[in-house]
């Protein structure tokens, strides 16, 4: 009996409770439908706005800005009138295009009409006010109208201002280079940006794995960063454009290197940067702080710097309501080059495997020499020394003065025609490997007692002369085939060429080595036309012509006195 | 042509005439290897003025100071020369112009050959590495008698043959000056003007009628002087004539200096680790400090 006591009273209960609830939501249904018509727009609005740290308070004779927000969350398109309406003593600091100032009395009234899209859509603006210098402090209210929407604010002003409000900032200082997080290496000197050697990459690229890629895209990264630090005593707030240039130390002219990202390449002249070729260019905001540091990153295009040297880099910060500030200071900027670097590190790898492999066969190869041998490849190496060296120690710098960087064509007629006329013609007369180790070495030695011309780069370029000819000529068989001739036999053309080939080409890859390293060893530099033009007409058409001629004379000289 | 006062070695009693040759070596070693780890244009000139002062307690005559000064600004001449035609650093000032980049042909190729003023300079001051060198080479050429350098070639191990060879070629190098020299002379007699025409075959004619005299006689004399030393018994094995000792205090000199100069390598090293990012040691900044100024 209880129990269905209970379950009559349970099932009136939960009749009630169903009721009671469907009423309740249809009251809040009702009433969610009425805030929502009336909440479409949302309007918010912040006196002073401030970028960086947020202030409570503005100061007699500063500028502010008014960040004012509208927000349409209907449906429905909005047409709406906003207003701001200033205390006394708040006054917007420029024209305003798109607002109707009307004063009223010592108010102010801002007005302007807004049309906002259905769905949702924001509008918002920026107003920059100046707080009169005469205001006194207290709290001063501000009406905010955005259709049937009103605010109030409460504009707080304390304190009195030292310091003009026009007062422009300035750049303190510009420091660089700076990490990624604006972090200053002690490495690294100052106001100095090191240029990555970028001749590389695809190289790297393809031993990495990675494959075809865009190189130029590839390119496009910071070098490094660089920080402005700007006093900024009026605490100015507003959006500036930064532009960053290279200047010729002297004449102040611009010099191509940097470049803002998305001006090259194919999306060149395209983007909101688009345009700014041969400058950094940026946008930035000034917060208002006293101090700030505006941190950018800076791309400069390797391929354009020639070594590097020594720049200014000018900064320019300008808007467009007050007058630019510049800012020029003196910078260095290092290229590294790698590739004279490596072709070094590679010849002194290569010539220190060589002298192992001569050091471990030395003793067996000068055992086959005969004495009359030895003195020959002597006798022949002063002969060198006293027709090639001498002369071009005495006058290959004359011939500097009298041709300028065209006095190769006259000394290259003693280092390479008279050089391989002697060197072949006692590779005939004597085929063995080793002779023109030996010879080498006897030059070198001689250069170094009579001249003192001991140093690592005399070691390296006769070491690899000596090593890329002993190689050519033994790799090609051509000491085999001269070895198996008799006095009077003639050696046909084609043999001839492949000889002046040889020898070409073991002059090109040593003189290539030569001028590398003086410029890594003595840091002189040279241009690519004029290493190509001393390859071409020093490495291969004189020494072709050289070794040609010293065949022809060995074979001469081997009948007056030959084994 | 060859002055042997001035160019070979006479004896004396300086410092360096008495200094062992094997010290000598290692001072022109370290030398070498200094002057190639220093960027300084400071350090590079205390050290050449260095040498100079070097040859100054040499007692080096006026004839041998000549020839260093006319080597050194040869040298020096042609660094200036070449680095300011090739100077590509930024900022370079136009001094003259040798051949516009409008030159057909030439001016294309070169995009113009101009003479910078900043090359000039630049390569005045690399030129200081190379006037090191040939200042001390020079200095242990004519402070050193070329049987004792030898001899210390020998003692560290140099072949005996090519000891042979090396003397072999020293003793007749001025005989063959006198050779080329006499050549020449026949061949001016025979109205012999080796730069008349450019002609390529001219040029090639006069290198063949001048070498193959001079190398015939070379090879002719090689034979007999074989059999000379053949006859006397040369390759049947030898006694290497000892060196005389090393003094002690040189010895100690010459590691002492070794010392300093891998110090400086490893410094350098860690410079370029550091430089590139690699090692960076703060406890090292104030040595760091000091290589940005002094190498």
């Amino acid at each position: 009996m209880r129990h269905m006591f209970l379950m009559k009273v349970n099932k009136g209960l939960i009749k009630y409770l169903i009721w009671g609830c469907s009423a309740i939501f249809l009251f809040f249904f009702s009433m969610s439908n009425g805030f929502a018509q009336e909440s479409e727009i949302s309007l918010s609005c912040q006196i002073p706005y401030y970028l960086g740290k947020e202030k409570e308070s503005v100061i007699p004779g500063e500028q502010i800005q008014a960040f004012f927000n509208v927000e349409n969350l209907g449906l429905q398109d909005k047409q709406l009138t906003a207003s701001i309406e200033l205390p006394a003593g708040f006054l917007p600091i420029h024209p305003q295009q798109n607002w109707q100032v009307m004063n009223q009395g010592e108010l102010c009234q801002l007005q302007r009409q807004i049309n906002l899209s259905g769905g949702y859509s924001q509008w918002f603006d920026l107003i920059p006010l100046k707080v009169n210098d005469d205001v006194v402090p207290g709290n001063y209210p501000v009406l905010i109208r955005a259709g049937d929407q009103v605010q109030r604010l409460v504009i707080a002003v304390s304190g009195t201002r030292e310091i003009p409000a026009d007062t422009a900032f300035t750049i303190d200082s510009v420091v660089l280079p700076l990490d990624k997080d604006g972090k200053t290496d002690d490495r690294l000197n100052r106001s100095t940006i090191v240029l990555r050697d970028r001749r590389w990459d695809y190289y790297k690229n393809v031993l990495q794995g990675k494959g075809a890629t865009n190189q130029e895209m590839e390119a496009i990264h910071p070098v490094t960063h660089m920080g402005l630090d700007l006093t900024n005593p009026a605490g100015q707030q507003k959006l500036i454009v930064i532009t960053t240039m290279l200047l010729d130390a002297y004449t102040h002219e611009p010099i191509p290197g940097l470049f803002t990202p998305s001006t090259t390449g194919e999306n060149a002249e395209a983007g909101a940067l688009g345009g700014h070729e041969n400058s950094l260019v940026a946008f930035a905001a000034l917060t208002g702080e006293a101090k700030q540091r505006i941190r950018l990153p800076v791309y400069a295009d390797e391929q354009l710097f020639g070594s590097g040297g020594n720049y200014l880099l000018q900064v320019t910060i300008a808007d467009e309501m007050d007058s630019t500030v510049i800012k020029e200071i003196p910078i260095k900027i290092i290229k590294q080059d790698s590739r004279a670097a490596g072709v070094v590190c590679f010849a002194v790898i290569l010539l220190a495997g060589g002298l192992f492999f001569a050091a471990c066969r030395f003793q067996r190869i000068l055992r086959t020499f005969r004495t009359r041998w030895l003195v020959t490849i002597a006798l022949f190496g002063a002969a060198a020394f006293a027709v090639v060296n001498v002369p071009s120690t005495l006058f290959g710098e004359l011939f500097h003065i009298l041709l300028g960087p065209f006095g190769f064509v006259i000394s290259g007629l003693f280092s390479s025609v008279f050089l391989y006329m002697i060197v072949m013609s006692l590779v005939i007369l004597i085929p063995y490997t080793g002779v023109i180790a030996l010879i080498s070495i006897i030059r070198m030695l001689l250069g170094m007692l009579a001249f003192g011309q001991f140093s690592p780069i005399t070691f390296l370029s006769y070491g690899i002369h000596a090593l890329f000819l002993e190689s050519f000529l033994y790799g090609s068989g051509m000491y085999r085939y001269l070895q198996s001739q008799q006095t009077g036999d003639k050696i046909p053309v084609p043999k001839m060429a492949l000889l002046a080939f040889i020898c070409a080409a073991a002059d090109c890859l040593s003189i290539y080595v030569s001028l590398q390293s003086m410029s890594v060893l003595y840091r002189m530099y040279y241009a690519d036309w004029y290493i190509e033009l001393i390859l071409l007409v020093n490495g291969l058409v004189y020494t072709a012509i050289g070794a040609f001629c010293g065949v022809l004379l060995g074979k001469r000289l081997s009948k007056v006195g030959g084994d | 042509m060859y002055d042997r006062k001035v160019w070979e070695a006479t004896p004396d009693h300086t410092l360096f005439h008495k200094l062992d040759v094997r010290t000598k070596l290692m001072l022109l070693g370290c030398f070498a290897i200094v002057s190639l780890l220093i960027d300084s244009s400071r350090s590079l000139f205390i050290l050449f003025c260095l040498t100079l002062v070097m040859h100054g307690l040499a007692h080096s005559s006026l004839g041998r100071w000549r020839i260093l000064v006319l080597f050194t600004l040869l040298g020096i001449w042609g660094s200036m020369a070449s680095q300011a035609l090739f100077y590509s650093q930024e900022p370079r000032s136009i001094v003259a112009c040798l051949i516009a980049p409008t030159v057909p042909i030439i001016g294309k190729l070169t995009g113009g050959v101009f003479v910078y003023r900043e090359g000039l300079e630049y390569g005045a001051v690399q030129a200081l590495r190379s006037g090191i060198m040939l200042s001390l080479g020079l200095l242990l050429t004519w402070t050193s008698d070329p049987r004792k350098l030898l001899r210390s070639f020998m003692a560290w191990k140099m072949p005996y043959e090519l000891a042979f060879m090396l003397i072999t070629s020293i003793r007749f190098l001025p005989v063959i000056f006198q050779e080329t020299s006499v050549v020449l002379t026949a061949q001016r007699l025979r109205g012999f003007k080796p730069f008349r025409t450019i002609s390529p075959r001219h040029l090639i004619q006069t290198a063949f009628q001048t070498l193959f005299p001079i190398l015939a006689r070379t090879l002719r004399r090689a034979a007999t002087l074989a059999s000379s030393v053949e006859s006397r018994g040369f390759g049947r094995g030898f006694h290497r004539i000892d060196m005389e000792n090393w003094p002690k205090v040189e010895q100690l000199f010459s590691y002492g200096f070794i010392l300093v100069i891998v110090s400086m390598g490893v410094l350098k090293i860690m410079d370029v680790l550091q430089f590139n990012g690699l090692i960076y040691i703060p406890a090292w900044r104030v040595l760091y400090d000091l290589m940005k100024v002094w190498m």
